[in-house]
């Protein structure tokens, strides 16, 4: 572990690869950069890759995965070479995560106040008696009502909402750079989940801390985030303000992603937009661009390999054809 | 505490565009410590033949406790059920097997209505050799379900495990349309869905209900799917219906705050950074039965009045279009209305 002066970024990763037992990377030549006080979001469908990168840049994937970056850098410390003992001086102190699923990050058999407490002791950060004190502030923080009286509770005492404001507690408790929420919002009611998105936007502008958010849910990604990557069969696709990348979209599949969604302004009861067949392991081995075999637009050029290429200021896609293409979101087809 | 009974509404005798009524049903479930969960706490509704009525609602709002009261696969603890003009909860033995061929339901997860260890053909025949048909013709009638929800070929011979999440949806699918039912009761069943396959299950609805004239009732806590399938919504929250209506008055001019919150807690990819509605705190326990509005424990128009007395599901004057069937369940709709028009109020945390 190197560690290098003040950090310019929460998370600067270059040419990420990510492979299980030596078969095809799951995820291959992804850039990623989080500054500090930045909720960048990924999106993508199920086997994208997307919760491969939130694992990997914690070091939490298994031995079986290999990481292959040109650069992984995490607040100011270097992790391309780590070993175990230095990922776990990182974790939970520099970069910490929160899951879809609040019980599988609780302990169910101890009070809420002493977990969120035990992450500053293990740390070394706090002395008991501090611990605590700072664990009721953290509660405070994540706008628990009550935060003395719940201390004292366990996990199954609290409602989903009220667990994954704990979670989020137990990860900001050592005021990370990087926090890492995969999915966090997709376990609760949506009414839940815009008081979860609200507190995460206003942690991020009061502490500082740079925010990975992994979704599924475009709507929350919009909603919430300052850019957006997306992700297709282990790639990036497109980058930028998801204003912009969802409002106007420079890659075919995000195109196609945004109009397969009905929303508000979609017709009612008329057809929504497929995307015809699925995502094979062969995609992910060819050279060439990824989508073309479900791409409306694909011809013989796009079996050539696709750089990811600006396409406006601050907006890049991974199709030679963006400019020429009118893409549509809306799913009036 | 005095708790005003819901009021069983006798809809008009022989209303010829009713499927199903539910009139005041009432679900209690025995809770620890001798307390009482009121899951159901007096709907009613009508399902008219060949429409989508949505059900939306968010966890524990009883969505699915209506669906299988709906279905008669639990009984409830009181209330009236009317199917096609007869008193289906009078329904026993026979009768009751033959009732069930005209009301069959898609679960969240396919893999609840297919056993792994059948294959696929045996799975969709099952409810039909269960109402009556003979193997023969029930083998007849699975492989043309199959057929008509785009099943893989050979999917019949195969097992569930060898599909991907949205094949499987549709092979639960063929299983519910196998018995050539009148209402199929959908609930959430893209919610465990990528979207570009949710995409390909609510087009395969739509023209099924289109081909085959199949009224749907539609549960699901994501509005915008409610909204693409549904011609009628209802809301509900904590057991109750707070309001009901054609779709697009419910959604666009809705008069309940609570579906105004709910709506403008949807988080939409084309509309960017918006002000939104954000209610404090939880849901009440449903064992405590609320005296008067069950939402104004989180209601910020909420009065004294709202706490006492429990508004009615009535036609407000606040609707869009009087007369058009848009009922609400609140002492103030037009304050609420106002809400999701400006998008501000003084509970907002913004």
């Amino acid at each position: 572990m190197t560690a290098t002066m003040a950090p310019t970024a929460a998370l600067a990763v270059e040419d990420l690869s990510i492979s299980y037992g030596g078969g095809t990377p799951v995820v291959s030549g992804v850039d990623l950069r989080v500054a500090p006080g930045e909720i960048l979001g990924v999106i993508g469908e199920s086997g994208c890759g997307k919760s491969s990168i939130g694992f990997a840049v914690l070091g939490l994937l298994p031995s079986s995965a290999r990481v292959d970056a040109e650069r992984l850098e995490v607040g100011s410390h270097g992790m391309l070479e780590a070993d175990e003992r230095d990922w776990n001086q990182v974790r939970g102190r520099v970069a910490s995560m929160v899951f879809q699923e609040p019980m599988s990050a609780l302990n169910p058999c101890m009070r809420v106040g002493a977990q969120i407490a035990e992450v500053l002791l293990v740390h070394g950060l706090a002395d008991k008696k501090a611990a605590h004190a700072r664990a009721l502030e953290l509660l405070e923080l994540v706008q628990v009502p009550e935060p003395a009286l719940r201390a004292k509770q366990f996990p199954h005492q609290l409602s989903g909402g009220m667990r994954q404001r704990i979670v989020i507690a137990m990860a900001m408790a050592a005021d990370p750079t990087l926090l890492v929420a995969d999915e966090p919002t997709t376990a609760l009611d949506v009414t839940v989940q815009a008081q979860i998105l609200d507190l995460l936007d206003q942690m991020r502008r009061t502490t500082g801390t740079g925010v990975l958010l992994i979704s599924h849910d475009l709507g929350v990604i919009a909603q919430t985030c300052d850019r957006v990557v997306v992700m297709y069969a282990g790639e990036i696709v497109e980058e930028g303000e998801p204003a912009e990348v969802l409002a106007h979209p420079s890659h075919p599949y995000t195109a196609a992603l945004v109009a397969s969604i009905p929303t508000t302004t979609t017709d009612p009861r008329r057809d929504l937009p497929m995307i015809a067949g699925g995502v094979r392991d062969s995609d992910r081995e060819t050279a060439g661009c990824r989508f073309a075999a479900r791409c409306d637009f694909a011809t013989v050029d796009c079996a050539t390999p696709q750089a990811l290429r600006e396409v406006a200021p601050d907006h890049t896609a991974r199709c030679w054809r963006s400019e020429e293409l009118t893409l549509t979101t809306e799913s009036t087809a | 505490m005095t708790i005003t009974e819901p009021t069983i509404v006798h809809p008009e005798p022989g209303a010829p565009d009713a499927l199903m009524t539910l009139n005041g049903i009432r679900q209690e479930f025995p809770a620890a410590g001798g307390r009482t969960v009121h899951a159901l706490d007096g709907v009613t509704l009508e399902v008219k033949r060949g429409e989508t009525l949505g059900i939306v609602g968010e966890s524990g709002c009883g969505k699915s406790t209506l669906a299988r009261a709906a279905l008669l696969l639990r009984r409830p603890t009181s209330g009236e059920i009317t199917f096609d003009g007869d008193d289906a909860l009078a329904l026993r033995g026979t009768r009751l097997r033959s009732h069930r061929r005209r009301a069959q339901m898609v679960f969240q997860d396919p893999n609840d209505s297919l056993d792994p260890r059948y294959k696929v053909l045996r799975s969709v025949m099952e409810p039909l050799l269960a109402s009556g048909v003979g193997r023969k013709e029930a083998k007849e009638r699975a492989l043309e379900a199959l057929d008509a929800v785009g099943a893989p070929d050979g999917a019949a011979g195969r097992y569930p495990h060898e599909f991907s999440g949205g094949q499987r949806q549709r092979i639960a699918i063929a299983r519910a349309i196998a018995t050539e039912p009148e209402l199929v009761i959908l609930d959430e069943p893209t919610s465990a869905l990528d979207v570009s396959i949710q995409a390909q299950i609510l087009n395969l609805l739509l023209e099924l209900q289109e081909s085959k004239k199949l009224t749907y009732m539609f549960i699901s806590h994501n509005l915008a799917v409610i909204r693409h399938l549904s011609h009628r919504v209802a809301v509900m929250y904590l057991g109750r219906v707070v309001e009901v209506g054609p779709a697009d008055s419910v959604l666009a001019d809705p008069l309940h705050p609570y579906t105004a919150a709910l709506l403008s807690a949807v988080p939409e990819p084309d509309a960017g950074k918006r002000e939104r509605i954000i209610l404090q705190g939880d849901l009440p326990s449903p064992t405590r039965r609320q005296a008067g509005c069950a939402f104004a424990s989180r209601c910020w128009l909420a009065t004294e009045k709202c706490r006492t007395e429990a508004p009615p599901l009535v036609a407000s004057d606040a609707a869009t279009v009087p007369g058009g069937g848009h009922l609400v369940a609140c002492h103030r709709p037009a304050e609420a209305q106002e809400a999701l028009r400006t998008g501000l109020h003084p509970a907002s945390s913004k």
